[in-house]
């Protein structure tokens, strides 16, 4: 995998940092703050009792100053954990590779940025299994550990299947993930999307698609072979079959986007020939909630 | 209208269903990798159960058009569009006369055209005579008449390029036949088979210089024909047989009879050859010669002639006196003395006007004859010659000199008497009169009032060998010997069609580069996804 340059990346973290993010909460009448109420060890602001919140929070002091129960709140964290999971099944060598690289290329960018922010970045690159992972880790130094796990693994061109589920285990706490790959499967990857949400703080997905998906080079009589389960095809390609194969993928990619759109997972999809700063920050801000 | 000039070629769209066949088994065993076969669940699968079903690589349409592209280039594929004005060129010469089994050959030829004829309203057919430069046939002309004059190639100023040129004609005249084959016909109808003809081709009689009461004569046969023929030759002189013969002529013979005849009277017929027994032309099997061709000429000598001039007549074998004025061919008129002709010359007559004053004369001295009559006289007759002088005797401006001398123009044709000879000579001067030339220079002077020779007159009828050929020529033969219902094709059309080879190639060229182009793209494009990431 090539390096990116570092005034790109230096750029795009500057943008990421605005775009991951959430505004402010600014009390009425009250000056600005910064930071937003959650898990985190300093003080934040008291609100009323609502069910649901945990009794230890229940500050009893204010409480009996009132009259009614008042919870306090705290700060969350302002750096989380970050893991970058990362697609390398065989249908990412389709469209002569172009997939896996812009797929890299965000990774590695995205990596940069998180860092940046403060934020502890681990990366895992899964097929039928995780192939590839490099824990948790911090700052600057962390960086180029990321990007030789990134260097040292390739997609298999054959038999490589795509498994989200094989991720969920290596995700401890409840990190932030953000998902790379084509989705090409059926309805397991949104069950993995879904049992990946549920042990993450925030998930994200990008869905890099490339139109070599659909096209075949050859006409006629033709064997297709599935490059990840082998699977084997005898019929007849014309253009009418490569137009169905897209209509198919479009397909695909609505039913993914409507899955996430009802699940709350912040979803994109850009094309494999696109340059990984344009789809990124197309994905941050498409994703973005002001 | 499309014609193929090498039908063989064709047999390549043979080529066709073998390469749909080929490409039919191309199609197994390439196999392609795909990100997700998810993608291509609607892609019509094969039979299941029984054997593969043969599919077939949509490349063969490209290749089969290709193939039979070129093969119909290379057949000489030409289009032909309908012609709005088509001309019929008909051969209407004698060997058109032909009677074969269904009629005469021009009547066969008609029927054919009119069956050949297009129907569309829209085109203008126009029937031109060969024969008859000019003259114009209706194509629904059940028997039109056969020309005497041989059919001749029209002048290339009478065809049109715009129009379609059709011939009809029995491939008898060779000069027609080379014209066609020359491209300028687009389509020729060729009618007729037979090929034995035997004719009379040539009768001529002449007065016999020794005896000027009998006349010689031949008459030529000719066997137009392939093979030998048997004819019997009758000679008739009005009703009287004068000649039986038995002739046997190998093929393309001609054969000369010659033959003596007693003058016959002035009111004798016509003198005839005719053949038997009759063929498929009998219209040559006969030939006829008018028999007052070989009468002798009537001249009048008028009473003031000079005894001199009638005795230079006397000696001509082919003039006789004539009784009266209303009987002669020819007429000598002379100058009386009161300046007035003896006779009047009758302006349809050819006559010969000749000075009788005899009262002033000068000697001649460097005679020459006109460009129109020849030189007869001799330098011994020069010095006798005298010329007469005075008014009246000297030619009108516009006058023909016929001989002139130092003293001026001796004898002269008038401008408005074509057939007039007038002369200021003195033909009745002793010297001259007793020279032995003297019948000579009279003779010369009749001559130039007649207009053709006194002496050894042929009187012949003759037609020329080539209209009596009734057989087609070895090219038209070898057409003839495919034909169907006597419509023949030309055996080389116009080139006025558009030949479609050009375009052809051109559409098989593009679709051969766009194969090739497909083909590379297929190739770069799987090798690409085999390469993979």
């Amino acid at each position: 995998m090539s390096r990116l340059p570092a005034a790109e990346l230096k750029s795009f973290a500057r943008v990421a940092g605005h775009l991951l993010v959430d505004p402010p909460v600014r009390a009425a009448g009250s000056r600005g703050q910064r930071g937003r109420p959650g898990v985190g060890l300093e003080y934040f602001d008291h609100r009323y009792y609502e069910p649901g919140d945990e009794l230890r929070h229940i500050d009893w002091r204010q409480s009996a100053r009132r009259g009614a129960a008042v919870v306090r709140r705290y700060q969350v964290e302002t750096s989380s954990e970050w893991i970058l999971c990362l697609d390398a099944s065989s249908s990412m060598c389709g469209g002569d590779g172009a997939k896996w690289r812009l797929a890299s290329a965000c990774a590695t960018a995205l990596a940069y940025a998180f860092l940046d922010m403060g934020h502890r970045v681990g990366m895992l690159i899964f097929s039928d299994a995780v192939v590839a992972a490099c824990p948790l880790g911090r700052g600057v130094a962390h960086y180029p550990r990321l990007l030789r796990t990134l260097a040292e693994h390739v997609p298999a061109r054959h038999g490589a299947r795509s498994r989200l589920g094989s991720c969920i285990d290596r995700l401890a706490g409840r990190p932030c993930a953000f998902v790379l790959g084509d989705f090409l499967t059926a309805d397991q990857m949104r069950r993995d999307l879904a049992a990946l949400q549920a042990r993450c703080l925030q998930l994200q997905v990008l869905r890099i698609a490339s139109t070599g998906d659909a096209t075949l080079p050859i006409a006629g009589h033709v064997t297709l072979v599935d490059r990840e389960t082998g699977e084997r095809v005898d019929g007849i390609v014309d253009a009418s079959l490569e137009r169905a194969a897209r209509a198919a993928d479009a397909a695909m990619e609505r039913d993914l986007r409507g899955f996430c759109r009802a699940a709350g997972v912040p979803f994109s999809a850009c094309a494999a020939t696109r340059d990984w700063r344009s789809a990124l920050v197309a994905h941050l801000r498409a994703t973005h909630r002001p | 209208m499309i014609s193929v000039a090498a039908p063989l070629w064709l047999l390549g769209l043979a080529v066709g269903p073998l390469l749909w066949w080929l490409h039919r088994a191309r199609g197994h065993g390439r196999s392609v990798a795909v990100a997700s076969i998810l993608l291509f669940r609607d892609v019509p699968a094969p039979r299941s159960g029984g054997p593969r079903a043969p599919v077939t690589d949509p490349a063969w349409r490209r290749r089969v058009a290709s193939v039979v592209l070129l093969t119909l280039a290379l057949a000489g594929l030409t289009l032909y569009r309908p012609a709005r004005e088509l001309i019929v060129w008909v051969d209407d010469g004698p060997s058109m006369a032909t009677r074969e089994a269904g009629g005469t050959r021009l009547a066969a030829g008609f029927a054919a055209l009119r069956r050949a004829l297009p129907h569309d309203p829209a085109t203008h057919i126009e029937l031109r005579s060969l024969a008859e430069p000019g003259l114009r046939y209706e194509a629904n002309q059940l028997a039109p008449l056969v020309r005497s004059r041989e059919a001749r190639v029209p002048a290339s100023g009478a065809i049109s390029t715009q129009a379609a040129q059709w011939l009809l004609t029995d491939g008898a005249n060779a000069a027609l036949e080379d014209w066609a084959r020359g491209g300028a016909i687009e389509r020729v109808i060729r009618v007729g088979t037979e090929t034995e003809n035997v004719g009379v081709v040539g009768l001529a009689v002449r007065t016999r210089l020794s005896d000027s009461a009998r006349l010689d004569g031949t008459v030529t046969i000719f066997n137009a024909g392939r093979r030998p023929a048997r004819r019997d030759l009758v000679l008739h002189l009005g009703r009287e047989p004068v000649l039986r013969q038995s002739l046997e002529l190998s093929a393309g013979q001609t054969q000369l009879l010659g033959f003596t005849l007693s003058r016959p009277p002035q009111d004798s017929a016509a003198l005839e050859a005719h053949l038997s027994p009759s063929d498929a032309l009998p219209e040559d099997d006969h030939l006829a010669l008018d028999a007052r061709a070989l009468q002798r000429r009537r001249i009048r000598i008028g009473g003031g002639c000079p005894e001199a001039v009638r005795s230079a007549v006397a000696v001509e074998a082919d003039l006789e006196l004539a009784a009266s004025a209303g009987t002669a061919d020819i007429a000598v008129s002379c100058d009386a003395d009161d300046g007035q002709l003896s006779e009047p010359a009758a302006q349809s007559l050819p006559t010969l006007v000749v000075a009788g004053r005899r009262d002033s004369r000068d000697a001649v001295t460097d005679a020459a004859w006109s460009a129109a009559a020849s030189a007869v006289l001799s330098e011994t007759l020069l010095p006798r010659m005298l010329v007469l002088r005075g008014a009246g005797r000297n030619p009108p401006p516009d006058a023909e000199p016929l001989l002139r001398s130092g003293a001026g123009t001796l004898a002269w044709r008038p401008a408005d008497a074509r057939r007039r000879v007038e002369t200021r000579v003195d033909l009745g001067a002793p010297a001259l009169a007793a020279a032995p030339e003297y019948p000579l220079l009279v003779g010369e002077l009749l001559e130039l009032a007649i207009g053709e020779p006194l002496i050894a007159r042929v009187a012949a009828s003759d037609r020329d060998p080539r209209t009596i050929t009734i057989a087609p020529n070895a090219a038209a033969s070898l057409g003839a010997s495919s034909a169907a219902d006597g419509v023949l094709p030309a055996a080389q059309r116009a080139r006025r069609g558009t030949p479609l080879a050009p375009p052809l190639v051109a559409i098989a060229a593009v679709l051969i580069l766009w194969d090739l182009a497909v083909s590379v793209r297929s190739t770069t494009r799987l090798a690409r996804a085999e390469r993979g990431a």
